[in-house]
């Protein structure tokens, strides 16, 4: 004799052994746990009971009879892991996944701080944050030059930043650097690129490639870009005027005058 | 990757015409394109969220509701655009294979 549970599943009704009952009230915990904060949680979740529902008339195929585990274990394994269920599109940021849903259609995604190791000079800091602001990367090693030359602070903040940042390694951390939305087309033509590049083993392919991003995309962004680099410029020189500033003032303060 | 692949199967699969989930899991699995099923549902969630796909619920007489889902003329779009770069994927990958004069890397 074994007690049953009776459960309503899709508007169906199912009689479940108490262990096989267990089992599913688990699955879908850990389902709802897994999809908590990404897009549509509550419909998938739905989604997924009239699935099992479906899978359990299966299996009963019109025989009146309880569920046991060996059902509930079978249907969860066809239906995978929770974390499965998981969206790597979304992200590991639940309200980034929120805010982009927000927007409208396919927008491009949010771009990320990577180093670039494909057209790198030094560690690749530069080209990786030349496309985090969607310029080309000449204006923000300009502006690691202007720094070193000026403030003699350029190199510890690019070291900073080489630190900070990691490399983009794979075809999606790339995308993400370049803020393209991870999809077919765009890994195709990421590693289009990338296999026309080696083949053609000249190094001036990837300058005209980027020639030719910077005046077909590019262009069109430089001015709210622009903006974005000087206003990120502009904290960096207050950021570190109040540095020099503190410094002055504690060198004083400590009666060191030798410096300046 | 996968993924990508998914989403232009699911495209194609729905190209004939509106099916619900377990059709396009079913049409998935019988190309061993898809394992888990899990994998299917965000992937649906986030098409139609792009405005790629539409669903509605239907009742089913023999068992529990159904989600149709149907392309959008931005889905129609989105099929022609994906499968274009998928041949011109598949023909840089065989054109690989067949120019056997590239320099070999060891």
């Amino acid at each position: 004799m074994m007690e049953t549970r009776s459960i309503s599943l899709g508007n169906l009704l199912f009689q479940m052994e108490l262990p096989a009952f267990e089992r599913l009230g688990a699955y879908l915990d850990a389902l709802r746990r897994a999809l908590r904060g990404s897009d549509g949680a509550e419909d998938i979740v739905k989604e997924v009971e009239y699935r099992m529902a479906e899978l359990f008339q299966d299996a009963l195929a019109g025989v009146s009879r309880a569920l046991q585990l060996d059902d509930v274990e079978r249907v969860c394994a066809q239906l995978g892991d929770p974390s499965d269920f998981r969206d790597e599109g979304d992200g590991d940021d639940p309200s980034q996944s929120r805010r982009r849903a927000g927007d409208e259609g396919q927008q491009r995604g949010r771009r990320r701080w990577y180093r670039d190791p494909d057209e790198r000079v030094l560690a690749g800091v530069a080209s990786g944050i030349a496309y985090r602001f969607g310029v080309d990367p000449i204006v923000i090693r300009a502006l690691f030059i202007a720094l070193v030359v000026f403030t003699g602070t350029g190199f510890l903040f690019y070291l900073i930043l080489a630190a900070i940042m990691p490399v983009a390694k794979t075809a999606s951390d790339r995308l993400a650097m370049k803020g393209d939305p991870v999809t077919l087309a765009s890994i195709i033509d990421s590693m289009e690129s990338q296999i026309r590049a080696r083949g053609s083993g000249q190094a001036d392919r990837p300058w005209a490639q980027r020639w030719r991003n910077f005046v077909s995309q590019t262009l069109p962004e430089a001015l709210q870009a622009l903006g974005k680099v000087v206003l990120w410029t502009l904290l960096s020189i207050a950021i570190l005027s109040v540095l020099v500033l503190g410094a002055f003032i504690l060198s004083t303060a400590l009666g060191f005058n030798g410096f300046f | 990757m996968r993924k990508g692949v998914l989403e232009l199967c699911i495209l194609r699969i729905l190209r004939k015409g509106e099916a619900y989930t377990s059709d396009i899991v079913d049409a998935l699995k019988a190309v061993d394109l898809l394992v888990v099923e899990g994998t299917i549902y965000p992937l649906l969630t986030r098409m139609k969220n792009a405005g790629t796909l539409t669903y509605r619920w239907a009742e089913s007489s023999s068992g529990p509701p159904r989600k149709y889902y149907d392309l959008t003329l931005e889905g129609e779009a989105l099929l022609a655009e994906l499968e274009a770069a998928w041949d011109q994927f598949v023909s840089s990958v065989n054109s690989l294979d067949s120019s056997s004069s590239t320099p070999r890397t060891s």
